[in-house]
């Protein structure tokens, strides 16, 4: 029996989000609705110290007088802040001493997740901070990490042991006056991971959260730092997967990398949250600032792969500000049925011999618009610094949209800037080639896809690139043009 | 319509003082606008203009450009001189100054979006209406120059330019500021309609010395015409280029081209907006910028491809070289893509140029001066080099080069 197109159809339209689904674990949300009262809730239900509570609410006030940009190249319905809840924990009575412990229908979606937490610990020696619903519940190789000296965990237990460094870095990369979403997210934020790196230590495993939308109608409000002090490395894996639902879920992350004298930091990113079904109905809004800094001769590099979310507005930056130092971006993004994506990065060069990287790959299909939004400023200081940047899209039927807006500013005679961009279909005679070795069609976009993507996915840790390789397949299903 | 609303009398009245700000033509363009984010205007917003249209020049041998031979028509301070304009009667030709005269097609819808563009029909003191009939081929360049030649005087001005079927046409525009005159201000606007399989050509050159220059574009091209047009600017204190592409028929071919080199604290920005709005088309452009003692340099280019506009050929290049401390350049090539059998793509670079080069000259015995100065030639030369004309582009790079 032959496999028809038509068939081939059939399945891809019933095909939906496969890790759509719903786990019940009783948890505790806060009223609905955003003012000052919400904000002090949140602090005392995470026993926050005042200095904390100061911050949230100069921040809560900082936003209630902005307005929400809208020079994105996207279009959604504005969400009603007023008709969210701010917080929601999984419920737990005491503090959990091992796994045995935590909620059997939690380790479940785990399983279900493909990062049984028992599975990671013994096979893949990554330390998985798992953040469900905001609230960290289990954290593994806390005491091997501990030994070298390394803190990870979640936030609001740095806000508690270690206020020093939390109250010297939190908001020095990204204020809480730098945007409207960044705002909110200083004002509210539920919490997210802690990490920190001492001198000279080169952290030995892949350090990885997985974030997880699961209350209906609960934004997530992530907030992530992450210093490497001087001379250490770390390579820092975020993925996230949610639930499928039909209304607008708001997602609005902080991420803050300092990179001090000598370090370098590795993040790398799989998104993968809820598009919105084939009519555009529903999927997450992901409204995220990520930003680092380099001190001398320090490195940072943002590796992403974006399949998800209905509107991605995201632009993980690099501030050079030490001599020498690297700043790199590597990123894939793939919109399909109804997705936008306005995402991109920005290099701010301002110490000498200052470098950064830009590799840029947009797949969009179906009724998709994907956009790269970049900007590379080149400071008055910034001498003998250097920027290549490649922006390629791909589109895969007549009806979807690729946009490349680039912003370059100079102001060194000395920097040399290089940006190019193209933007074509899959060639038909590459897709001839492979169907005429009897490779599907479905089956050749994908190969060629990852071909194109494989300059990205091959930044990836490995244990991300088969699952980001996986992604992209099932995100391009039912694209045929 | 608007535009009658807007013409009324009293705004036309010879003013003394002319306060930008207050005209109620819809509000100032700030830094915050996309559009304007790398052109304050504080330069110009602190002008007291008048719009006293008088005469000044008496010959235009006074000015330095080269001979001009053929038909010429001159504007100066805004108003058609007659004096020093050559008007040889050509059979293809149609002339005539009729305000009420509207031939471009898309962009009414564009018309009061834009401050500077209700300014120009408020105040609009002149308007030259060029028509070429159907099947002529016209060799000899035709000549637009517009002077500015009064201090702070505001000239709104108008070209339109209709070429019908089948025919071709090279039309050389000179944008001049007076040597003695500061602070004056073109505030000009090209329309073009090119209908099927015509041709033209414009070179436009600016030369505003201490003045300033904004130049509001549309062109509308109907199915197998070419336009090609190369912009080439040399001084002024703000020049600012606005082209609005239309592409509106197949099989056309469109091409912009620029070489801009602001000096001492110019402030040089173009932008353009390509629209393909058709399938089989192709367009290309390739701006060069070379940036000395804090000139400020500002490309803008974006090309949209709309939906169902398939087999269209883009390419934008932008090429800058910085020469000194603080010279700045703001690049911003954009697409918008909504059809996928495309093949676009652009480019920008920015640098300086090669040291080892730089060097091997000067191991020659040729200066440092000599060297740089050769070097930019050859950088700019892909632009320059389209114009076939020897002694137009000798007279281009002179003043392109300042020596």
């Amino acid at each position: 029996m032959s496999y028809t197109e038509k068939e081939l159809k059939e399945e891809l339209d019933n095909k939906s989000y496969e890790f759509g689904f719903v786990s019940d674990i009783e948890s505790e949300k806060a009223p609905i609705g955003l003012n000052e009262d919400i904000v002090r809730l949140i602090s005392s239900k995470k026993n926050e110290p005042q200095w904390m509570l100061d911050y949230r609410l100069e921040s809560f006030r900082v936003w209630k007088e902005m307005s929400e940009p809208n020079w994105a190249h996207v279009k959604y319905t504005k969400p009603d802040f007023q008709n969210i809840s701010y917080y929601s924990a999984p419920k737990k009575k005491k503090e959990l001493q091992s796994l045995d412990e935590v909620d059997p229908e939690l380790l479940r979606t785990m399983e279900k997740l493909g990062i049984s937490i028992e599975e990671q610990k013994k096979l893949s020696g990554v330390a998985v901070d798992f953040v469900m619903d905001s609230v960290s519940v289990a954290t593994s190789f806390k005491e091997k990490l501990g030994e070298l000296g390394i803190i990870f965990c979640s936030f609001s237990e740095a806000v508690q042991n270690h206020p020093d460094l939390v109250k010297k870095y939190m908001g020095s990369v990204v204020p809480h006056t730098d945007n409207y979403y960044s705002a909110l997210n200083s004002a509210v934020f539920s919490d997210g991971s802690f990490c920190y790196i001492p001198k000279g230590v080169r952290c030995p495993m892949e350090l990885s959260t997985y974030f997880r939308i699961n209350e209906s109608g609960t934004g997530q409000f992530e907030r992530t730092l992450l210093i490497a002090d001087e001379s250490s490395y770390v390579s820092y894996l975020e993925g996230c997967t949610a639930p499928q639902r039909d209304e607008n879920q708001l997602h609005a992350a902080v991420v803050e990398l300092i990179a001090l004298d000598k370090a370098e930091i590795k993040y790398s990113t799989v998104q993968n949250w809820y598009p919105g079904d084939a009519k555009g109905v529903g999927g997450v809004y992901n409204f995220v600032t990520k930003r680092g800094i380099c001190g001398y001769r320090s490195k940072i590099s943002w590796t992403q792969v974006e399949t998800g979310s209905a509107v991605t507005w995201k632009y993980p930056s690099c501030i050079l500000k030490g001599d020498y130092s690297i700043g790199e971006f590597y990123s894939v993004a793939v919109t399909n049925n109804f997705q936008q994506a306005d995402t991109g990065t920005k290099m701010i060069h301002i110490g000498k011999n200052t470098k950064s990287t830009i590799i840029s790959k947009g797949i969009s299909a179906g009724k998709s618009q994907n956009s790269y939004r970049g900007l590379v400023k080149i400071g008055k200081g910034a001498k003998n610094s250097r920027n290549f940047s490649q922006c390629d899209s791909l589109l895969m039927t007549d009806q979807c949209g690729a946009h490349t807006f680039p912003y370059i500013e100079c102001e060194n005679p000395t920097a040399t800037v290089e940006h190019e961009a193209t933007t074509s279909k899959i060639g038909e005679e590459q897709l001839f080639y492979c169907m005429q070795r009897g490779i599907s069609e479905e089956k050749a976009i994908s190969l060629i896809v990852n071909g194109y993507a494989k300059e990205v996915l091959n930044k990836l840790p490995m244990e991300f690139a088969v699952e980001a390789q996986k992604l992209l397949e099932i995100s391009l299903e039912g694209s045929v043009g | 319509m608007i535009i009658k609303e807007l013409n009324h009398n009293s705004l036309l009245k010879e003013n003394s003082k002319l306060d930008l700000e207050n005209l109620n033509l819809g509000s100032f363009p700030t830094r915050k606008e996309e559009r304007w984010r790398y052109t304050p205007l504080r330069a110009l917003k602190k002008i007291n203009f008048h719009n006293q249209l008088n005469f000044k020049i008496e010959n235009l041998n006074s000015l330095e450009i080269p001979k001009i031979e053929g038909l010429v028509i001159v504007l100066e301070n805004g108003k058609f001189n007659s004096d020093l304009s050559n008007l040889i009667d050509l059979k293809e030709i149609e002339l005539s100054f009729d305000k009420e005269n509207v031939i471009s097609k898309s962009s009414d819808e564009t018309k009061h979006k834009d401050y500077f563009t209700n300014l120009n029909f408020s105040f609009l003191s002149e308007k030259v209406v060029l028509k070429i009939k159907a099947n002529f081929n016209i060799d000899k360049p035709i000549n637009f120059v517009n002077i500015i030649s009064s201090d702070k005087c505001l000239s709104n001005t108008q070209f339109n330019i209709e070429v019908f079927e089948n025919s071709k046409l090279h039309i050389r525009q000179y944008f001049l500021g007076s040597s003695t005159s500061n602070n004056g201000f073109i505030n000009h606007r090209n329309e073009v309609l090119l209908k099927s399989n015509s041709s033209l050509t414009i070179d436009k050159f600016q030369d505003l010395n201490n003045n300033f220059n904004f130049c509001n574009e549309f062109i509308d091209q109907e199915k197998e015409s070419e336009f090609i047009m190369n912009t080439f600017s040399a001084s002024g204190i703000i020049l600012r280029n606005d082209v609005s592409n239309n592409v509106h028929g197949k099989n056309c071919h469109s091409e912009l081209n620029g070489v801009f080199a602001p000096i001492d604290k110019q402030h040089f920005d173009n932008h353009t907006t390509i629209n393909h709005f058709v399938a089989d088309c192709k367009s290309f452009e390739n701006y060069k910028g070379v940036i000395k003692e804090s000139g400020v340099g500002v490309f803008n280019g974006k090309v949209i491809v709309h939906q169902d506009a398939q087999k269209i050929e883009a390419f934008q290049k932008n090429n800058n070289i910085l020469l000194d401390e603080d010279s700045k350049i703001f690049s911003k090539p954009e697409l918008e893509i909504y059809a996928d059998d495309v093949r676009c793509s652009h480019g920008s670079t920015t640098g300086r140029f090669d040291e080892e080069a730089l060097f091997y000259l000067r191991t020659r015995g040729i200066s440092v001066k000599k060297s740089l100065e050769l070097m930019t030639l050859g950088f700019i030369n892909e632009v320059i080099e389209k114009s076939t004309d020897l002694e137009y582009k000798e007279f281009i790079l002179k003043r392109l080069l300042k020596d």
